[in-house]
């Protein structure tokens, strides 16, 4: 490329035939003490179809727009005295363009200055990128600012954790944070979390795999919060990891609201279970003893027509009794439902193998088998709230499964009780299990929540034809610890 | 052959009477009604029935216990237990304690009966023949 100039042979010829050559976007003039222009060359004058004649003889402030022509002649001379001059303008030609212009000298033999050379470069594209860009940036901080999520990045060569803005405002650091990440470990990790945060770290030195893991940090202002960080390393060319980038949200008020509502429905199971146990006690204590009592007083009238009185009475008195007993029978039953004996006294396996044994005795189950891990009693709330699942599980074993065998399984496993009621009978497609209705019906919701309230985890697995399987999950903490205590 | 001598215990006395009427009218003979365990234990030793009637949730002391130490005062002396609760566990429970019978309330009249004799039967069987020295004499 050549630049075309008028006939002067300056020493800065070569100078800025080396910029034109190698800058895109850009336009270079070349001006004397007159401020006339003596070379005009550059990729960003070809590409606009201008030519060098355009511009060469005419006076640098001509050139340009014409509101700039005292700025321009100030800073051409302003080059005329060795200073750099800068400043932004739109095209002349071309107003929708954002051209770049500096002043330079242009030092000719021992240095003396012979002229000056402006640098045009247009930074349209530049600038809109630049637009662009921090437009992301902004939306990016917005949307972690609405959604409590703040991004970080590892720099795990040289050890190096930045935080994002939205980030250090959560936890209350000074914007621009960074640290290595032992020391943000130390800063920001409770004490109780720190093993497992580290056992964390080291894995992520070697293994890019994404992750999801919960965990607390304390705030500067002594507040502790929970956070769900997700991470994903790169590696380099070698499958070093080399970098980790992820997100940090703030999960504190979810947890808080979760708990609150796993508290008020531990609540709620525990009136409703006083209740259930309320009214038990009261059919059995008044109704169950007085139905006896009248039953005791019609065998004792049957005894007393003895032979005296008309088969026909003693048959209809005999057929009275048998009623009574029946109802009293059902409404044993009732009471069994609403506060299981068996339970309270001798525990869960006790009370499963008793609902096995009814399931058995209501539908056509050739066996419903019970087995079991436990070694001692569990916390009573954990009981109920297991033997509720299974009883609901077994009833719907009875009502709708169709199936000729049952297991209730109870497992020990990882600090947690598990208990699985299984069968070999029709399954469901759950796909078809959305309508609210169906849901309730199977008392799905029910066991979920009664699961879930107390921090466990439950989980349905059905296809058509290939029977069903329920299991819950709860831990086996300290009643102490539990949600809603 | 005397009748059958009977101690009914039941906190429910509506029940107990009915009962004790319904007892009586089948041709037991009712040396005594308690309220509670306590009831029992003491009656069981001052009276030395065949059989005592008893339920098994009472006040002061319940049916299980009543009966341990019913049978450790009295060996031959019947206990049968008559509840509204219907558990094997319990069941078995009073059966350790050496109960004869744990029958629900509710059921057949004739199975309470029926029960009661044979308990009878099981007492007089346990007892030394008329006439023969007290066994630590």
């Amino acid at each position: 490329m050549t630049a075309e100039t008028v006939p002067r042979g300056s020493a800065g010829d070569a100078g800025f035939r080396l910029l034109a050559e190698h800058l895109p976007d850009i336009i270079i003039l070349a001006f004397d003490n007159q401020l006339d222009i003596w070379a005009a060359t550059g990729t960003a004058l070809r590409a606009r179809g201008w030519t060098a004649g355009q511009f060469l003889g005419r006076k640098v402030p001509e050139v340009g727009r014409p509101d700039d022509a005292a700025v321009t002649e100030a800073s051409c001379r302003a080059a005329l005295r060795g200073e750099i001059r800068r400043f932004e303008t739109h095209g002349n030609l071309e107003p929708s363009r954002l051209w770049a212009m500096q002043f330079v000298p242009l030092p000719g033999e021992r240095d003396a200055i012979v002229g000056g050379m402006v640098l045009a470069r247009d930074i349209t594209d530049h600038r809109r990128a630049e637009r662009q860009l921090q437009a992301s940036r902004h939306q990016l901080a917005e949307a972690q600012r609405i959604a409590q999520v703040g991004s970080w990045e590892w720099d795990v060569l040289f050890d190096e954790v930045t935080v994002s803005d939205e980030l250090c405002r959560i936890i209350g650091l000074p914007l621009g944070s960074s640290w290595t990440m032992a020391d943000g470990i130390r800063r920001l990790i409770p004490e109780a979390e720190v093993e497992q945060v580290e056992r964390l770290v080291e894995r992520m030195r070697t293994d890019p795999t994404p992750y999801a893991y919960e965990h607390r940090m304390v705030s500067s202002d002594g507040t502790t919060r929970t956070f769900l960080a997700r991470g994903e390393g790169m590696v380099d060319e070698q499958g070093r990891v080399v970098r980790f980038i992820g997100t940090d949200q703030d999960i504190t008020e979810r947890r808080r609201a979760e708990d609150e509502r796993r508290r008020l429905l531990n609540r709620v199971y525990e009136a409703q279970e006083g209740q259930d146990r309320r009214l038990a006690a009261d059919l059995h204590d008044g109704h169950v003893q007085s139905l006896a009592a009248i039953g005791f007083k019609l065998e004792q009238a049957r005894l007393r027509l003895g032979a005296s009185g008309s088969p026909e009475a003693d048959e209809l008195l005999w057929q009275v009794s048998k009623d009574l007993s029946a109802e009293v029978t059902s409404l044993r039953r009732t009471i069994g439902r609403l506060r299981p004996l068996v339970l309270v006294e001798d525990g869960l396996e006790a009370a499963l193998r008793e609902e096995a044994k009814s399931a058995c005795n209501r539908a056509a189950l050739v066996a419903c088998e019970v087995t079991s891990e436990l070694d001692g009693r569990l916390d009573p709330v954990v009981e109920t709230a297991l033997f509720r699942v299974a009883q609901q599980a077994l009833a719907n074993v009875v009502d709708h499964a169709a199936a000729t065998r049952a297991l209730v399984a109870i497992e020990c496993a990882g600090g947690s009780v598990v208990l699985r009621v299984s069968d070999d009978g029709r399954g469901f497609d759950p796909g078809h299990v959305r309508v609210v209705g169906d849901i309730a019906h199977f008392g799905l919701i029910a066991m979920r929540e009664r699961v879930e309230a107390l921090g466990g985890r439950f989980r349905v697995t059905t296809a058509p034809g290939e029977g069903t399987v329920v299991e819950a999950r709860l831990p086996l903490t300290d009643p102490a610890e539990r949600p809603g205590t | 052959m005397n009748r059958p001598r009977l101690l009914v215990v039941d906190d429910h006395e509506m029940l107990r009477k009915a009962l004790v009427d319904l007892l009586v009218q089948a041709g037991f003979e009712v040396v005594g009604e308690g309220a509670d365990g306590a009831d029992a234990v003491a009656m069981a030793k001052q009276l030395e029935p065949d059989v005592v009637l008893m339920d098994l949730r009472m006040p002061v002391l319940g049916g299980l216990d009543a009966t341990r130490l019913i049978k450790d005062a009295c060996p031959a002396t019947q206990v049968v237990l008559l509840t509204a609760f219907d558990s094997p566990a319990l069941q078995q429970q009073a059966e350790e304690a050496g109960c004869f019978a744990y029958l629900v309330k509710g059921g057949a009249p004739g199975d309470l009966r029926l029960t009661l004799h044979q308990a009878m039967a099981c007492r007089r069987s346990l007892l030394p023949p008329a006439g023969s020295p007290p066994v630590d004499a």
